[in-house]
């Protein structure tokens, strides 16, 4: 067993978040250095760094914290919730509902006469498929969950390829796939502030589901005997995935396998308790998506690469390293 | 504090598992809850604890009406064993113990004095306060259960409802879990436990409740209740009774055919 305290663990992670985070701000096409940074900051004229850095990498740097520390914490909520190692945020279908209302903002050509809707657009996708699975699975077992979270998904992704399948024209099609790989270049403060209250908000009741995960890691029954309302952590864990990751889909697009490879790596660490993982995934989570942010920018190449094709790159392999090995130690 | 569990009927998929089913366990009492397989003991816990619905009846708690008494309130005045001895995650016993301690705790702090020196002694009264530090899904069948009995038992509730608490222990074990649950109730507590074991049942047990087909069939101390006609009649079995240097002991022998 890997013993770490606790607070040294949240330390750390802090700690490299923030170099992380300075680097989104520093590496770029063009080269800034902290002296620049913080010279141009402390002046706070119209430079081009100042430029640069506040309207481009900011954004940029802010959008990585908020939507990479939702993704790891809504995956280690889910995880504690389901029982299960291999849960993330789009298991429940929030991801791809997300997906297909930006989509449809895109096809109506929405999009084009007023930005804005395709993150709002997003939002309410998440939204109604958090309804749909209330109604679906609402008192429902753990499994009705994932199973209303399948058809969810698929159903959205049916739509997806349908809109994409009646597209108007090549370039309309172009933006849809483009904007599915998942991205968070060329994104401005206002994208920032619109997510932000969504993104606290779900972080906020997914929080609040922290102390019941731990009662249900003894099973439903000792958690209810605890005095666990389970109805109520349900929609806590499923509101709080919806809100928060429907929002940072909203201006990314879907970037997988941070929900679940971040709490997986962590947990050991936090010696498996659920509640002391949220934190440390929702920090494990903006490092990751912040240091592939930085990498994507490092690869020499014409055309940079999206930060979902890169998180998929390396999480799909590790998702079957996961298989393997739950496969070995449960002698299947 | 005394539990009043009174006419509890529950059904599930137009199936009658409970039928208007009584028990009342007193403070300081520790109460046997038998009965054979499919007699719907471990339903009629579930029931009284809150876990299932029950479709009528009621169940007090100190005299007080269950839904009157929020899931805190009741999950510190009762705590409950289920069946199911399954710890989703590494966690070390420890921690698993503490989660007794939920219904006492509030907020995302660390746990109080308290509630340190009740996981301390449920640890020491179950004898697995070596097991500690380990994770508890390396523990044996034997030091699970006892770290789960401790976990029920850091509760520190003035009910302890207890499903087959001894399954799968060995002899030693047994008498051990048997000796803590006496204890428990000696200090004060009410005790209802699910058995399948006559001759402990008969031997530590203050009073008994049969169960057979969902309906309480008979009541009272261990001598009334396993009567041979009651042995005969809800378990189809004969036993052996003899007099021993402990007292009068009983031992399931021979099965009966049905009728």
């Amino acid at each position: 067993m890997i013993r770490v305290s606790y607070a040294a663990l949240m330390l750390c992670l802090a700690l490299l978040t923030t170099i992380a985070f300075m680097l989104s701000l520093l590496i770029g096409p063009a080269a800034i250095g902290l002296g620049d940074l913080v010279g141009s900051l402390a002046r706070g004229e119209s430079s081009t760094v100042y430029v640069i850095v506040t309207e481009i990498r900011l954004p940029r740097a802010l959008l990585g914290l908020l939507i990479g520390a939702s993704l790891g914490l809504a995956g280690a909520c889910l995880q504690g919730y389901l029982r299960n190692p291999l849960a993330e945020p789009g298991v429940i279908g929030v991801s791809a509902a997300a997906a297909l209302g930006a989509v449809v903002a895109i096809y109506t050509g929405l999009s084009l006469l007023f930005p804005l809707a395709l993150p709002i657009m997003a939002i309410g996708g998440s939204l109604a498929a958090v309804l749909i699975l209330q109604v679906l699975a609402g008192a429902g077992s753990v499994l009705t969950l994932i199973l209303a979270g399948v058809a969810i998904s698929s159903l959205s992704g049916a739509l997806t390829s349908l809109a994409l399948n009646l597209s108007p024209n090549p370039f309309a099609s172009l933006e849809i796939v483009f904007w599915l790989l998942g991205s968070i270049t060329d994104r401005s403060m206002t994208h920032v502030s619109l997510i932000a209250p969504f993104v606290f908000g779900g972080w906020a009741l997914l929080a609040m589901s922290g102390r019941s995960l731990d009662a249900l890691s003894l099973g439903e029954e000792t958690a209810v005997s605890l005095g666990v309302d389970l109805r109520l952590t349900r929609w806590l864990v499923v509101a709080g995935t919806a809100i928060s990751v429907g929002a940072a889909t909203a201006v990314s697009g879907v970037i997988g396998f941070v929900g679940l490879v971040v709490p997986h790596l962590l947990r050991p660490l936090v010696s498996h308790r659920p509640s002391r993982l949220l934190p440390a995934s929702a920090l494990g989570g903006a490092l990751l998506l912040l240091a592939a942010d930085v990498f994507v920018r490092l690869i020499p190449h014409g055309t940079e690469l999206n930060l979902g094709v890169i998180t998929a790159l390396v999480g799909a392999p590790f998702f079957i390293y996961l298989i393997i090995r739950s496969k070995i130690s449960y002698g299947l | 504090m005394n539990l009043n569990a009174e006419s509890i009927t529950v059904s599930a998929q137009r199936r009658t598992i409970v039928n208007r089913a009584s028990v009342d366990v007193n403070a300081g009492e520790l109460v046997g809850l038998i009965g054979p397989n499919g007699a719907g003991k471990s339903t009629l816990l579930r029931a009284i604890v809150g876990v299932i619905r029950r479709d009528s009846g009621a169940v007090r708690i100190g005299g007080q009406a269950v839904e009157t008494l929020s899931n805190m309130e009741r999950a510190r005045a009762l705590s409950y064993l289920p069946q199911d001895r399954r710890i989703e995650w590494h966690l070390p016993s420890r921690a698993v113990v503490m989660l007794g301690r939920f219904p006492h705790q509030r907020g995302f702090g660390a746990p109080s004095q308290a509630c340190e020196v009740a996981v301390d002694r449920a640890l020491e009264l179950v004898g697995a306060a070596e097991l500690t530090s380990r994770s508890a899904a390396v523990l044996s069948g034997g030091e699970l259960t006892r770290v789960l009995l401790a976990r029920a038992l850091a509760v520190e509730a003035p009910l302890l409802l207890a499903d087959e608490p001894i399954a799968g222990l060995d002899p030693y074990h047994q008498l051990e879990v048997m000796e803590i649950l006496k204890r428990t109730a000696s200090e004060g507590a009410g005790v209802l436990a699910v058995l399948h074991d006559l001759t402990l049942a008969a031997r530590f047990m203050d009073r008994l409740i049969l169960l057979d087909g969902g309906e309480v069939v008979d009541c009272g101390a261990p001598g009334e209740v396993l009567t041979e006609e009651n042995l005969a009649r809800v378990y189809h079995i004969a036993a052996l009774r003899a007099e021993g240097s402990g007292g009068e002991y009983l031992v399931p022998w021979t099965r009966l055919p049905h009728d």
